[in-house]
């Protein structure tokens, strides 16, 4: 009897091994075909990148031989809204670099033709963006994908139209989009920009975000803090704002100075000089050139800016409200001209004397700056945020007129200068 | 005991025989290479596009007819195996060329274009079929299908296309995307799927296959190439195989919305407050139900379609305003407006095929399966009488389910 009994219960126990063994098996099939997570893959090549989008007005580089047709094509009929926006987006062509080398012209690729190389442009117009992009399926054999967008490039004439934010809205709303996306408004045309071939034949938008990625070695460039995430939070606090300035001209792309808006309204441009005040006065340089007359009038030294101390204060004295500005820089000598003579710069005389001077010129570039941003009434400045840290209650005073007292506002600036080296040769 | 050892050795001997024997003609039967025809001994036909003849062509690209006259050209687009640089317009690119002839017969015109050509043509891989409008004019589309519906070579996914211009050009065309155009062209329609003002799926030629043996309209999406520009929105309405219109772009989502095959769209209103701007709906999800009513002689449809998805697009209203899409009463708002433009979208898309008197809509199937007896009363009488005038009551909800990554 024992043993018919063990038997049966080693006979159950077989079955439930049986069993167990049964279902481990299938969860490993199951689990296996859950974590391929290839049920909805789509592959590269299947997909299209957008590398740069440029925003321009609806009848942007209109030309007088243009048929009203091909007008009529790249479009769509639209229940609402005017023919507002032109988006056009760049694409990156993949596969097919190797067999093209670089005299890749499309002939019949019309008007995206012109960009040979590794992109090409696809256009539409509407008014809300995110209609017009998926519209502009019908012209593309692949879905597009914007996660890799690199640069927005919005014509001023767009950006006149209606603000910054209805343009903005589908960038900063959809889940596709990074905040790291480099923005710049261009006086032209946007369109040419996107479709301009780099000489170094990199793809465009890559080429043109990269351009601003210079900006801690160039002192002309506003790289610093004026992409679509700072845009982003800068909309939703409704402060001034500046936006890199691009510009095309006889095939040469280059950012020069910033455009200026208040709140999301176009101001203007204003220059380098501006750009590099601005950038002093909110310690947003990481190295610069600052030049000065040697001691007589013909020569030329530049001072290289290595390390600084940058401290703006807020100060409210009664009601006055002021700004103290106290820079500290160190830096090199790092070049010294001097026409048809020879003579080194090694007089610790002469280094203390082209010390004071540069600290005098970088006053007057940030004074000119700041005069600048005050006439145009665009608080670049970071003036307001400052006074709402140090001096809460004041700011809480001032903030409904504080538009009014802006172009005000005194600055006392202080600036020290310090040159420790003077190069590899004296 | 010899003797019984030869013939147990004879047997074995031919069994292995027999064993080699059938060893080697399965080989040779299995290798299936006696009618081999390799890859670049082929012309594969990516695309064909029918256009009238307009006596443009040369002499040379023409043969002598016996029968039908000069109709039709057509164009085939043939893709290149081995393209070398710099071959045409110097253009590496090119990866198709195309080849052309006239005459009635398709099929004639074919086999008579093997004279231009060194191999024969594959038509196993033709990605899409382009029409001209003057061609759907002049043969109809039945005539015009009827090769492409016979032939066992060709598939039912190919993608019809109607073009209002010239078909051939469009064959031409060298995509920026460096592409083989045909399969470029094909892909655009696959893109309905994001974008509404594409034909759905369901008009290549297996379902215009279905349609015109059942005798419906059918839609047929248009194709446009203007300055190098190409694109795929709207669609042709066919009736009786001949064009009876087009819809365009936002009548084109319209009726993507009555029959439930839109997967995504983009859903415009203009802003209460401020008309100069226009909002943006994404639609993730729906639950669209056609239904057929019959009440005594009235015959009505009632369409309810409930939409999910997200506020795609705000249009960035002057401040100050009271959009704000963090409350709730406001997204309600929203949903009502966004609701009201659908059912104008539907609305005027039915509007639309009634005066084309073209029933795309498939009003007609939903009512021969519901109510079949009354089908049988009407169908006579349906295009031309009932259909233009059929009632439709439709209810839309849409319901916002997020506002995206920025308030």
């Amino acid at each position: 009897m024992s043993i018919f009994g063990l038997s049966g219960a080693n006979g159950e126990w077989r079955q439930v091994g049986g069993k167990i063994r049964l279902s481990g098996i299938l969860l490993v099939v199951l689990i296996s075909i859950f974590i391929g997570g290839c049920w909805d893959r789509r592959e590269l090549q299947d997909r299209n990148f957008v590398l740069a989008v440029a925003i321009d007005t609806a009848d942007a580089g209109e030309k007088p031989g243009q048929s009203q047709a091909a007008k009529q094509t790249e479009t769509f009929v639209q229940p609402h809204g005017d023919k507002r926006y032109r988006v056009s987006l760049q694409i990156l062509r993949l596969g097919q670099s190797g067999r093209g080398g670089d005299g890749d012209s499309q002939q019949a690729g019309g008007d995206s033709g012109k960009n040979g190389g590794k992109t090409y442009v696809l256009s539409n117009t509407g008014q809300s963006l995110f209609e017009i992009v998926r519209d502009t399926l019908g012209q593309s054999s692949k879905s597009l994908y914007f996660e890799h967008i690199q640069a927005i490039i919005i014509s001023e004439a767009a950006v006149r139209q209606a603000g910054l934010k209805p343009i903005l809205d589908l960038f900063l709303r959809d889940a596709e989009m990074r905040w790291r996306i480099k923005m710049f408004i261009t006086p032209g045309e946007a369109r040419p920009i996107i479709e301009y071939v780099p000489p170094t034949k990199e793809a465009g938008g890559i080429y043109l975000a990269n351009i601003l990625r210079n900006h801690p070695k160039n002192i002309h460039v506003a790289g610093a803090r004026t992409d679509l995430g700072n845009i982003s939070v800068m909309l939703s606090n409704k402060q001034d704002m500046a936006i890199p300035r691009l510009e095309m001209t006889n095939n040469i792309v280059k950012s020069n100075g910033v455009a200026l808006f208040k709140k999301d309204k176009f101001v203007g441009y204003v220059d380098e000089q501006v750009v590099a005040g601005a950038k002093y006065l909110r310690a947003a340089e990481k190295s610069a050139i600052i030049t000065v007359p040697g001691d007589s009038p013909d020569e030329v030294v530049a001072f290289e800016l290595f390390l600084h101390d940058t401290r703006l204060e807020a100060h409210v004295d009664g009601d006055t409200i002021y700004f103290t500005l106290d820079i500290n820089m160190w830096g090199n000598l790092g070049e010294y001209q001097t026409p048809g003579k020879v003579k080194g710069a090694g007089d610790p005389a002469f280094v203390r004397r082209i010390e004071v001077k540069t600290a005098e010129e970088v006053k007057r570039i940030v004074l000119y700056g700041k005069d600048t941003c005050q006439s145009m009434g665009v608080d670049i400045l970071t003036f307001s945020s400052k006074l709402k840290t140090d001096h809460p209650k004041t700011w809480a005073k001032v903030k409904d007129h504080w538009d009014e007292l802006f172009p005000y506002i005194p600055l006392v600036v202080s600036v020290n200068v310090v040159i420790n080296q003077l190069g590899e040769h004296k | 005991m010899k003797q019984q050892f030869k013939q147990w050795l004879l047997v074995a001997v031919s069994k292995q025989l027999l064993g080699w024997l059938l060893l080697s003609s399965v080989c040779l039967l299995l290798a299936g290479c006696w009618d081999q025809r390799e890859l670049q001994n082929r012309h594969i036909a990516l695309a064909v596009a029918i256009d009238v003849a307009d006596g443009s062509e040369t002499e040379v690209e023409t043969f002598v007819q016996p029968y039908g006259g000069k109709q039709f050209r057509l164009s085939v687009q043939l893709l290149d195996v081995a393209p070398t640089q710099g071959e045409q317009g110097g253009g590496s690119g090119n990866q198709t060329y195309v080849v052309s002839n006239t005459g009635r017969s398709f099929l004639e015109i074919t086999r008579d274009m093997y004279g231009q050509l060194g191999k024969i043509i594959s038509w196993e891989h033709i990605q899409v079929i382009i029409i001209s409008e003057a061609a759907l004019e002049a043969g109809g589309l039945d005539q015009l299908l009827d090769w492409f519906m016979r032939d066992s070579k060709m598939r039912w996914r190919i993608h019809v296309y109607v073009t209002p211009g010239d078909a051939s050009p469009i064959l031409a065309y060298q995509p920026p995307s460096g592409e083989a155009n045909g399969i470029f062209l094909a892909n655009i329609a696959r893109n309905n799927l994001k974008n509404p003002h594409i034909a759905s799926g369901r008009s290549d030629l297996g379902f215009t296959v279905i349609k015109l043996d059942n005798k419906i309209p059918l839609v047929l999406p248009k194709i446009e190439l203007t300055d190098g520009i190409i694109k795929v929105s709207g669609v042709a309405v066919v009736k009786n195989n001949r064009l009876a219109g087009y819809l365009n772009e936002d009548e084109t989502a319209g009726g993507r919305y009555i029959l439930g095959v839109e997967k995504s769209a983009i859903i415009t209103t203009r802003c209460r407050d401020h008309p100069e701007h226009i909002l943006a709906f994404e639609l993730f999800r729906h639950d669209t139900r056609l239904q057929a009513h019959v009440s005594g002689d009235t015959i009505y449809y009632t369409l309810d379609i409930t939409m999910y998805g997200q506020i795609g697009e705000m249009g960035g209203c002057t401040e100050p305003n009271d959009h704000n899409t963090s409350n709730p009463d406001y997204i309600r708002k929203l949903e009502l407006q966004f609701a009201e433009e659908v059912k104008q979208s539907v609305e005027l898309t039915l509007k639309r095929q009634q005066e084309q008197g073209a029933d795309g809509l498939n009003l007609g199937r939903t009512l021969k399966i519901q109510y079949p007896n009354k089908w049988e009363e009407v169908k006579e009488r349906w295009n031309e009488e009932i259909f233009p005038k059929i009632p439709m009551v439709v209810s839309v909800n849409v319901n916002i389910f997020q506002v995206g990554e920025h308030k």
